[in-house]
């Protein structure tokens, strides 16, 4: 084999051939004990490296909900992110705030001053040239259009109330099966639900 | 004098958890050397041969049960040895930007006149510079060559390339040696 090699390299290249001959020391050094310690520093990180990517026991099984929960708290209370949560609470509450004090400056803009009847009439009488007499005349017929209004919502708000009896003649029918007590309770809970609606309503 | 032990002894005390460690030592005192200077002649720096080494024997700790038999084992470890030493330098050529402006033959003779374990000739030095010219797998394939004096059936293995090819490819990396001595006689 080695011969066959000699023979290779001289039909190839006579001059490295010559050159292998003369070339006979290895140029290649490495620091003192460096074979001698190799393995044990190979072993040592072969060791630790497989160390760690070692997983627990559990590593594979699904968690509970009650572990993911206690998983998501205890990441939720790291520093970091309980100053994160923190911060972004302090912003929506900043702009929470912002909002509600814009609505209340809009809403105060235009609220109406209150003014007694007194007042009212003082203050026209005192600048009556600034009023049109068709003004002043609507004026007196406002009232009366109120009062009927209000007369109107009175008698819708009393239609709803002959309902509850109905109601209740209803739930205490035998067929029904209910007890006095679930119907009581029942209507307590429901007839203030229907009222909030049907004044919505109206 | 450093006692020999066969492949047969190193792999039966590696197959066994009792004994895996021994013959981890066992199989690096053996090889640990002509590997090292394997891996040396391709990466040329020792720190750099040291990671690609370390790298290589970790790979062998991990994976020794993957060892099937059907080569020696010495050119089962030349395998992963050169595999490691290639994606070494494949990685290192993507970081680095100046190959143009520097290519690799000067670059090595700069590195070897500076490093404190290189102790060659100026031929020697030439021969290394020559040798850096060459692209990867072809320096490992005159390396393996010119200085292991493998045999064509097991670079074949080592390199997962046909004889034919391995043939070819080292009378042309000779050839290229020789041009660039006379390159430098001609200067």
């Amino acid at each position: 084999m080695k011969r066959e090699f000699e023979k290779e390299l001289q039909d190839l290249s006579p001059f490295l051939a010559d050159l292998k001959k003369q070339q006979k020391d290895e140029p290649y050094k490495t620091p003192r004990l460096y074979f001698d310690n190799l393995a044990d520093q190979i072993i040592e990180k072969a060791k630790g490296e497989t160390n760690t990517v070692k997983v627990p026991p559990q590593y594979y099984r699904t968690p509970s909900l009650a572990h993911r929960i206690n998983t998501w708290l205890s990441i939720l209370f790291k520093p970091k992110w309980a100053l994160s949560a923190l911060a972004f609470a302090l912003v929506l509450g900043a702009g929470w705030y912002a909002v509600q004090q814009q609505k209340s400056t809009a809403i105060s803009g235009v609220q109406p001053m209150v003014v007694t009847h007194e007042e009212a009439q003082n203050y026209v009488k005192e600048n009556i040239e600034d009023f049109k007499e068709e003004d002043i005349a609507n004026a007196f017929e406002e009232p009366k259009k109120i009062e009927k209004e209000e007369k109107l919502l009175d008698t819708q708000t009393t239609n709803l109330l002959p309902s509850v009896p109905k109601l209740e003649k209803v739930l205490k029918h035998p067929q029904s099966g209910l007890t006095e007590a679930e119907i009581e309770q029942y209507l307590l809970e429901n007839l203030d639900e229907r009222d909030i609606y049907a004044l919505n309503d109206i | 004098m450093k006692e020999q032990f066969s492949d047969e002894y190193i792999m039966e005390l590696l197959s066994t958890d009792a004994t895996h460690e021994r013959g981890f030592r066992l199989l690096m005192q053996t090889y640990q050397e002509p590997l090292y200077r394997h891996v040396r002649r391709m990466v040329f720096d020792h720190d750099d041969a040291n990671d690609v080494i370390q790298n290589t024997f970790i790979k062998v700790f991990r994976n020794i049960e993957r060892f099937e038999g059907k080569s020696k084992l010495f050119t089962w470890l030349y395998r992963i040895a050169t595999n490691e030493a290639i994606t070494f330098l494949n990685s290192r050529n993507r970081k680095e930007t100046d190959t143009i402006d520097n290519p690799d033959n000067a670059r090595i003779a700069n590195q070897l006149t500076a490093d404190t374990f290189f102790d060659g000739d100026y031929i020697q030095l030439k021969l290394q510079q020559a040798i850096a010219s060459l692209p990867d797998k072809q320096r490992a394939v005159f390396n393996l060559r010119y200085y292991d004096e493998m045999p064509y059936e097991e670079m074949s293995v080592v390199l997962e390339t046909s004889v034919g090819a391995l043939k070819a490819s080292y009378h042309h990396a000779a050839k290229k040696v020789e041009a660039f001595f006379k390159g430098i006689e001609q200067d």
